[in-house]
């Protein structure tokens, strides 16, 4: 349990340094860190079932600056390894990622506030035009931070699975049935985030098509996703010949000799 | 028409992007600030996060409020941004066609020096001049409001003492 609880907390805090010093490297999105974590522990299926689970309930869920609305690879992390470690039905732990999301994001906090204690300490070292000790305390500080969350993440796999187990074994059934319907229906409540978020008449067709392609032709879900990225490749193209066309002067999109009012208005 | 006025000091950003363009269905975004107006660079790097079809203008106040008052603007649907509460009450009483201001992110990268600043909000600082402003936005009878994006409670402000 220790070994595992070490593992899964080191693979998460590897995944945020990627994602932090990778320049949004995708490795905080749930399917990714999902499967990594299942590898890690050994069970890449159950990694990334729970991965792809939440990547569909995260998918409208984007971080922008401050405006963080959960820890996403926080929640991911913690439901793959409390399902490997416990046993756990993938859609409890799916249930059970939603809050612990949100705990992650309180520890983020956490974090954040000590990155500005960090500061004046940073800019005495730029001050002072020290760039040996700026460089590496601008690394450390980074690594030691977001080790904050990997340490809780650690003593509470490392304490608490197995009294999670016992807490899980001595539930009554109803409860775990709820809880894996509730977690099954969380990523419709995603998809619903994400719709109202990019939703466009003009690409509304492209849902559409989606529907019909499963409901009446019932493709499965890998294949519709192989049409999906057709369809990308297709606008991708015509995108890029327009551009083309425009470059070459055989076509005008936007008139230069327009003043930018006149842009504005133009219908 | 004009769907909202945003006081926001950064302008345009992800927050504004991700979540008003959509739930107040914008069409175009109307950018009034002397500072931006004759910035390039700064105005590419606030276009630089918008859709690539958005359309943004980007104005010193009193060429904004020229192009506000166009006939053509009934039809559209304008996100108005202004930077500080004193822009905007300029915009307020010189552009009928603001409905409401929402007095959403300030305070904290402009005058950031400043102290005995009142705080409205968690993203709302304001020191003397700005509450003065705010409550001569208050008082010119249009609604008056922080709210940091559509999900989060709209508050409505009453007159601040100081």
């Amino acid at each position: 349990m220790v070994t595992k609880a070490l593992l899964a907390a080191l693979t998460y805090w590897l995944l945020l340094l990627t994602h932090r010093f990778g320049a949004n490297s995708m490795a905080e999105r749930p399917i990714v860190a999902g499967t990594v974590v299942g590898i890690v522990l050994g069970d890449p299926m159950t990694g990334a079932l729970i991965g792809a689970q939440l990547e569909v309930i995260y998918m409208g869920v984007v971080s922008v600056g401050g405006a963080q609305a959960t820890d996403t690879l926080y929640a991911s992390a913690m439901a793959v390894a409390l399902s490997v470690m416990t046993g756990m039905a993938p859609e409890a732990a799916v249930a059970l990622a939603i809050p612990l999301g949100f705990l992650g994001l309180f520890i983020l906090q956490v974090t954040r506030i000590f990155f500005a204690f960090m500061c004046p300490i940073m800019d005495r070292f730029a001050e002072n035009d020290n760039r040996k000790a700026y460089c590496a305390t601008y690394i450390g500080h980074i690594m030691l931070g977001y080790a904050f969350g990997p340490i809780t993440m650690f003593i509470a796999l490392s304490a608490g699975a197995d009294a999670t187990q016992a807490f899980i074994n001595a539930l009554p059934p109803f409860i775990m049935l709820g809880m894996k319907t509730a977690g099954g229906m969380l990523p419709a409540l995603g998809l619903g985030i994400l719709l109202s978020m990019i939703w466009d008449n003009k690409q509304s067709i492209y849902f559409l098509l989606g529907f019909i392609l499963v409901i009446y032709l019932k493709i499965p879900m890998i294949g519709l996703a192989v049409i999906g990225v057709f369809l990308m490749l297709t606008d991708l193209y015509r995108q890029q010949e327009l551009h083309a066309m425009k470059a070459n002067g055989k076509m005008s999109l936007v008139d230069d000799a327009m003043s930018d009012e006149e842009v504005f208005f133009d219908a | 028409m004009i769907t909202t006025l945003r006081i926001d000091e950064r302008l345009i950003h992800g927050q504004v992007i991700a979540t008003w363009l959509k739930s107040l269905k914008v069409s175009h975004i109307i950018v009034a600030n002397d500072a931006a107006s004759t910035d390039t660079i700064l105005q590419k790097t606030l276009k630089m996060v918008l859709p690539a079809e958005q359309k943004c203008l980007i104005k010193g106040v009193d060429d904004a409020i020229r192009i506000l008052n166009d006939p053509r603007c009934e039809k559209m649907r304008i996100l108005l941004i202004a930077a500080n509460p004193a822009d905007a009450f300029k915009l307020v009483q010189q552009v009928p066609a603001v409905p409401e201001v929402n007095l959403a992110n300030y305070g904290s990268i402009t005058k950031p020096d400043v102290p005995d600043k009142v705080t409205v909000s968690n993203m709302v600082y304001l020191d003397q001049e700005d509450v003065a402003a705010t409550n001569n936005l208050i008082q010119s009878g249009k609604t008056i409001f922080t709210q940091k994006t559509p999900s989060d409670p709209k508050k409505k402000l009453s007159i601040i003492q100081s």
